[in-house]
């Protein structure tokens, strides 16, 4: 176990890495002196991530210090700007420095500033990398990229994770948030526990076996304690990076409760199938929220369109009941149409919506109208105002990755 | 290889055909599996409408009692548009030049129709 700074000092605030799905997991961010594991599986890809937590230390004035042991420094400069991350101004100020430990193995003659020759011997690495540490650190407080621990394990063997405690002990002194990127396939299970112990902050990115959704960010180690785990579905999105995917939301409830102004609402881009006034097939929207991208299904609300209710309700990983507040001899039919969608039992929320109209029931009315039990969130809205609504698709989030 | 690398590599094999310009799978509830669609086209929506569309036109079919549909076919002035079944749960959707020769792309994408039902069912 490396030496901590001590987290239970409220008054040290944390580091966001700023990807807001992998710093809402994580408390907020990281201290100022810790480490943090990327840990992927095979299948999943890690550098993405990295690349956004290091773009955006950078643009937070931090300086970059980025180890490479497995591509030359062009590809992953090069990698960055295929996600919209251009670190090539960064490179020319002299704020990301990179450490090739790639060209000595070829025999190529390096033009980064830190170059390490040889692979195998962890002294050798870790003399590079604790000045590159310490003079860096003489310019600004430092974050490293450490791309990838395999490359070390596979050369120098456990003999690395020694070195990895030393330079940790430098991050605590000069401030330095370290992060190693981790494949982990093949390893002796000593060895990674090993791994697992010696850093207190750790991201897991894995895929679960069904095809959509199927990539997953979890935090199993947030400052030194194993968290409760989340799992968040993500997606990469060129440009950009990782994102929190949802791919369906069903938006459903009765005829004319206003689901597609809601749809429309929330989306920055959305598509209704409607025709003489009313949606005939249903309402499509994309929502960017939160570090999340979600995708709304609004359904059709008459009882004639119930077929393509039925069809369309599938692998939906939450729900939003739209109901007209003025209207409860409606209500029924909203939670005949759950149970028609087969979304009965998954997250959702109410949205109790015209709330504007004299007539509307209040929040807790309608609960009691609709034998809503109390752990299920309503929310007061008026469907073209974004806030209540967001309100509500805030409840919804938080209810689907808790999981 | 992962299921959805296998989806994609069905794909390439039905573009090689003449006049096939793009294809996706998509599940029956209207999300994306995969595609090769260009990247100005939103995919998302696209898998939500082609699935309402078959679900519209399946159940269309079964009001009026008229057997079971096999797939819907979408003329436009300078495409064709061939959604399908591919097993119970997945849909392919074939975007295709006007002028084909829909013999051979109904064979072809039937035969891939049934791979992709071999791949997700």
């Amino acid at each position: 176990m490396i030496n901590q700074p001590s987290v239970e000092n409220s008054t040290l605030s944390k580091t966001p890495m700023g990807v807001p799905i992998v710093d809402g997991l994580l408390g907020g961010g990281v201290f100022r002196g810790s480490s943090v594991l990327l840990r992927t599986h095979p299948l999943v890809d890690g550098s993405t991530l990295t690349l956004q937590f290091l773009y955006h230390r950078l643009e937070s004035g931090d300086i970059g210090l980025y180890l490479v042991n497995n591509k030359s420094v062009a590809s992953v400069v090069e990698e960055s700007n295929s996600i919209g991350l251009s670190l090539e101004g960064f490179v020319k100020q002299g704020k990301l420095i990179f450490v090739d430990a790639y060209s000595g193995l070829f025999g190529m003659k390096s033009n980064a500033r830190y170059s390490i020759d040889s692979l195998s011997d962890p002294t050798s690495i870790s003399k590079v990398v604790s000045q590159a540490l310490a003079e860096c650190s003489r310019r600004g407080r430092v974050f490293l990229v450490y791309d990838a621990l395999n490359t070390s394990l596979d050369e120098c063997g456990e003999g690395i994770l020694t070195e990895i405690s030393h330079w940790s002990r430098i991050a605590i002194a000069f401030d330095s948030i370290l992060c190693f990127l981790y494949t982990e396939w093949g390893y002796a299970s000593n060895i990674s526990e090993a791994i697992s112990s010696l850093f207190p902050n750790i991201v897991d990115l894995r895929t679960l076996e069904r095809i959509i959704a199927n990539q997953v960010l979890t935090v199993s180690k947030a400052d030194g304690k194993s968290v409760t785990k989340q799992m968040i579905p993500f997606k990469k999105v060129i440009p950009g990076g990782i994102r929190g995917y949802v791919p369906k939301i069903l938006v459903t409830g009765p005829f004319h409760a206003g689901k597609t102004t809601i749809v429309h609402t929330l989306s920055s881009r959305a598509v209704s199938v409607q025709r003489m006034g009313t949606t005939v097939a249903l309402d499509f929207g994309h929502v960017e929220h939160r570090g999340f991208m979600l995708d709304l299904f609004g359904t059709v609300g008459q009882p004639r369109f119930d077929p393509i209710l039925e069809q369309l309700g599938g692998e939906a990983l939450g729900a939003m009941l739209v109901v007209d507040s003025t209207k409860p001899e409606e209500f029924p039919r909203a939670k005949e149409m759950m149970h028609k969608a087969g979304v009965y039992g998954l997250p959702y929320v109410v949205v109790a919506n015209k709330q504007d109209l004299p007539s509307a029931l209040s929040v807790d009315e309608v609960r009691k109208k609709m034998s809503v039990s109390d752990d299920v969130v309503i929310v007061g809205a008026v469907g073209s105002d974004k806030v209540s609504v967001l309100k509500a698709l805030d409840a919804l989030i938080d209810r689907i990755v808790v999981l | 290889m992962s299921v959805k690398g296998l989806i994609e590599e069905v794909l390439r094999q039905l573009k090689t055909i003449g006049g096939v310009e793009s294809s996706a799978v998509v599940t029956r509830d209207g999300l994306l599996v995969a595609s090769d669609v260009s990247t100005d086209v939103d995919a998302e929506t696209f898998a939500a409408m082609s699935a309402s569309m078959v679900g519209s036109a399946e159940t269309a079919i079964t009001e009026v009692k008229a057997g079971t549909t096999a797939r819907v076919i979408v003329e436009t002035d300078n495409s064709k548009m061939i959604a399908l079944g591919a097993g119970a749960k997945a849909l392919l959707v074939v975007l295709t030049k006007r002028d084909v020769p829909l013999g051979l792309i109904l064979l072809k994408a039937g035969d891939a129709a049934r791979k992709i039902s071999g791949l997700v069912d």
